[in-house]
């Protein structure tokens, strides 16, 4: 509620505070917003509402305890945030891991992020104003969960994941159930289209709002897909392919100008490219096993393992001082990236704006603040 | 005993009217608070189908008496004064709104509705038909200038209610309000203007009447379409809602609203929507015409009809919610004075021609 | 589907009128949809197999050797001595700490604890959310329905 006049300009500006128990910041999350009439001239934000010290309790942990923590990191995507880890301390021990468990997590993580990205767009839609297709989007994910659910035993918090492997095989007739699921989403998303790019609304919220050169992209250090919507064909699972994604046959999606649109369009591709992932994995998944009982834990030794996760590249170093806890753990947060970039790329746009281009940025508390 | 009454308000004018005045308030109140809270319901229940949702389904069968809990519950609450507001005007707004948008009533062929309604009970109780003159509202010659001249009090007493809560939301909620309302109130009059001049009428009745030969919505499909979005925008409902855009400014202009306040705001919302739904289906589908019922029922037929194209109208103003996302405030002010405006004064032109051509066809008088 | 200020005029109207009345029907057409809900008090679902729910321990079976306390990341299990005497110590479980990681599961020898599919974990006081050493072998017994 602070009210100051510039000398000299003769502008109010008015100071919002956005947050952090705003019913449309995704979390608790304060943005302190500087407006002049209705256009946005500065924005803080304001951090660590939720932090929860994961990655002081990772220091406190066993390492195959560590992988039940992580998945509460972001509990939309918490296969990604088990799986950057495990990488990072596979990496330290040369561990093999065998052809079937790389596969499964090619499973695991591409239904997570088609169950992300969904959730994610029900969250958009309610940020512009269509509340109606909030309810489908949750609809749609509850049975990407359910698949996820027969896979790992849990809906959200997984544990499917551990060094050497995954923890367990498919269940029996998994493709066959996976098969009607992922039918009942594609079948729908050809309606989620119909109903957002038809929709004049909808275009008139989203073209040209917020536009992002790809130059700006990769000095903010963006990435996924927000980088991939200003135009940079970026995405790990082809650049450093990692599991089982060599094998496997792909489009990487990639938008226009980087506006709110793009980043939407983009998203939607995404889920039907890893739906065609899927399927291609389901069909072709060799048998064999699916873990190596290897170390309890590595040797002394620093490991980086990153993955693209379904908001960007989440990536983990872990230092291994050869005891059976890590030493440190950094968690690189693609989220908290992008969110923190928010004030380089707002300036000028409406404050009526400011939720949908929140929205768009796909923030996710538990992983910003750890 | 029924005549020797009827022949000493015959002797009595001024008492028989005031009355009829009353009686027809009295129908109309009662129908309008039975219609908002069933549009309630009904909204609730359809928008949860749409959303794949099952709405409210625990209390009574199928959730029906959800709004009368609802309603208790709200009522219980404490009502919350700002400290910052002024405590009286505060407290007094809601209650004009209401009013305001209460006063509506009186001019919509309401009573109309519940008088003739209650005519099938005519061959238990002959005395009954007696109700046939509690219909005032057919008397108002002038009765679409004064829904206007009232509808055009909200802006105000919004951009008031806004005000006077002191609070930031509340104050941006209220200006936005303001601000659409009056630039959608001019489209919103040339396309009325419209309808007024296609029948040379500006009784509800006359125009219902009028109506007999052809359907408006035939005659101008565009006006209706132009009367479409702006009454949706009068009545602040999506894709228009900018006021109480929830995921911008909590709710607008009625942010610091709770308990029985928020309550009086909510139903002036609805009446509103309702109203203007009642004159879509009066305008442009030809109020009360349709064919008769048989038997007894046939006094019944035309409220039934006039009530069968509301709730139309009612289910498309769900549905259009359900589907629509909301403008931003600058692209829906430009939305009204760089196309509705535009679009409605050559609208009237068109109008004007073709009731012109007609008339000298000898088509309409 | 981007949208360029150049296109056609009837393009654009088609655009203006077809669009808004595509995405209406779309949306209107699940008026008439049968609802995905399962309403959960009168109907429940049926778990995967591998459901973790609430843990149980099996008396038979335990060893009483302290494995699942001491792999357990929360440190919610405590082993206490047996009434029954044999095993002579079995393990008690605190729900409020238990994060359902199955962890103790996996690692226990004689897979004497494991999973079952209760899930409404309902209590008015904390003891109630604290399976001490009667209530651990019957869980399934008592449901906390
Ligand atoms: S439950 Fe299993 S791990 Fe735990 S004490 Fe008994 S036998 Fe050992
Ligand atoms: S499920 Fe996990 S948290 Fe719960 S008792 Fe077992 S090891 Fe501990």
């Amino acid at each position: 509620m602070t009210e100051e006049k510039q000398v000299g300009r003769e502008v109010r500006k008015l100071v919002i505070n956005v947050g952090p128990q705003h019913p449309s910041t995704h979390g608790p999350m304060d943005l302190i917003v500087t407006v002049e009439g209705e256009t946005i001239v500065d924005v803080d934000v304001v951090l660590g509402y939720i932090h929860r010290g994961i990655e002081k309790l990772c220091e406190l942990r066993n390492y195959f305890q560590i992988p039940t923590y992580l998945n509460r990191l972001c509990y939309v995507s918490g296969m990604f945030w088990e799986y950057g880890f495990v990488k990072a301390v596979e990496e330290i021990m040369d561990a093999k891991v065998p052809e079937r468990g790389e596969w499964l997590r090619v499973i695991a993580c591409e239904l997570t992020r088609i169950a992300s990205h969904l959730i994610w767009f029900s969250a958009f839609t309610a940020d512009v104003g269509l509340m109606t297709l909030f309810p489908w989007g949750l609809r749609d994910r509850d049975r990407i969960i359910d698949l996820l659910e027969m896979m790992s035993g849990q809906r959200m918090t997984f544990g499917y994941f551990r060094v050497g492997g995954v923890r367990y095989d498919l269940p029996t007739n998994f493709d066959v159930y996976a098969e009607k699921a992922i039918n009942y989403v594609e079948k729908h998303l050809e309606e989620y289209e119909k109903v957002i790019y038809n929709n004049p609304v909808f275009l008139a919220r989203t073209v040209d709002i917020c536009p992002v050169p790809a130059s700006k992209a990769i000095d903010l250090g963006w990435t996924g897909p927000m980088l991939r919507a200003s135009g940079v064909k970026r995405d790990l699972r082809r650049d450093e392919p990692y599991a089982a994604y060599e094998f496997l046959d792909f489009e990487i999606p990639v938008g226009k100008k980087g506006d709110t649109y793009d980043r939407v369009y983009v998203r939607l591709e995404e889920i039907k490219q890893s739906i065609n992932i899927v399927r291609q994995a389901l069909k072709r998944i060799p048998s064999g096993p699916y873990q190596t009982r290897s170390l309890l834990y590595p040797p002394p030794g620093i490991g980086y393992g990153w993955v693209e996760d379904s908001r960007g590249e989440c990536g983990y170093m872990v230092v291994s001082d050869g005891t059976p806890k890590p030493y440190r753990v950094k968690i690189r947060s693609p989220a908290y990236i992008h969110v923190m970039s928010i004030p380089n790329v707002i300036k000028g746009s409406k404050i009526a704006d400011l939720y949908a281009i929140l929205g768009s940025f796909d923030p996710c508390l538990g992983e910003i603040d750890r | 005993m029924i005549d020797s009454i009827i022949t000493y308000l015959k002797s009595n004018p001024l008492l028989a009217d005031s009355l009829r005045v009353v009686v027809a308030m009295v129908f109309a109140l009662i129908f309008m608070l039975l219609n908002a809270l069933i549009f309630i319901y009904v909204e609730r229940k359809v928008w949860a189908r749409t959303m794949q949702r099952m709405g409210p389904t625990y209390v009574g069968k199928w959730g029906i008496l959800q709004l009368i809990a609802d309603f208790v519950k709200v009522l219980n609450k404490e009502i919350i004064i700002p400290a910052k507001a002024n405590r009286f005007a505060f407290l007094a707004m809601p209650v004009f709104i209401t009013a305001v948008s209460l006063l509506l009533i009186i001019v919509m062929p309401y009573d109309y509705v519940v008088a003739y309604t209650l005519l099938i009970f005519q061959p238990i109780f002959p005395a009954i038909s007696i109700l046939k003159y509690a219909v005032v509202s057919s008397y108002f010659q002038y009765g679409v200038l004064l829904i206007f001249v009232i509808l055009s009090f909200n802006p105000i007493f919004i951009l008031l209610t806004g005000w006077i809560s002191n609070n930031k939301y509340s104050i941006v909620g209220g200006f936005r309000a303001a601000a659409q309302l009056l630039s959608f109130e001019v489209p919103f009059l040339l396309s009325v203007a419209a309808v007024v001049v296609l029948t040379g009428s500006l009784n509800l009745y006359e125009i219902v009447e009028k109506q007999k030969s052809m359907w408006l919505i035939f005659l101008a499909p565009l006006t209706f379409i132009l009367f479409l979005i702006t009454a949706i925008a009068e009545a602040e409902r999506t894709p228009f809602d900018i006021p109480d855009a929830e995921s911008e400014i909590i709710a607008g202009w009625n942010t610091e609203y709770s308990a029985s306040p928020f309550l009086l705001l909510i139903m002036g919302m609805y009446v509103r929507a309702f109203v203007s739904a009642t004159l879509l289906a009066i305008f442009f589908f030809g109020g009360w015409l349709g064919p008769t019922l048989p038997g007894f029922l046939a006094p019944m037929s035309g409220p039934l009809w006039l009530m069968i194209k509301t709730y139309f109208f009612m289910f498309l103003y769900i549905l259009i919610r359900a589907a629509f996302p909301r403008y931003r405030i600058d692209q829906l002010l430009s939305l009204s004075w760089t196309k509705l405006l535009p679009l409605s004064v050559a609208n009237l032109l068109i109008v004007i021609a073709v009731k012109y051509y007609l008339m000298s066809m000898g088509l309409m008088s | 589907m981007s949208v360029s200020s150049k296109e056609g005029l009837l393009h654009r109207l088609k655009r203006i009128i077809i669009g808004p009345l595509i995405s209406f029907f779309t949306v209107t057409k699940y008026v008439f949809v049968k609802r995905p809900t399962i309403e959960y008090p009168t109907k429940t679902i049926i778990f995967p197999d591998r459901f973790r729910g609430v843990l149980e321990v099996d008396d038979e079976l335990c060893i009483g050797c302290g494995i699942c306390a001491k792999v357990c990341p929360n440190t919610c299990i405590f082993m206490v001595p047996y009434e029954k005497g044999k095993p002579a110590m079995i393990p008690e479980i605190d729900l409020q700490h238990c994060m359902f990681c199955g962890l103790c599961v996996d690692y226990c020898p004689p897979q004497a604890i494991y999973h079952t599919h209760v899930v409404s974990i309902i209590g008015f006081k904390r003891e109630d959310l604290y399976l001490d050493q009667k209530k651990v072998t019957r869980v399934q017994e008592l449901e906390y329905k």
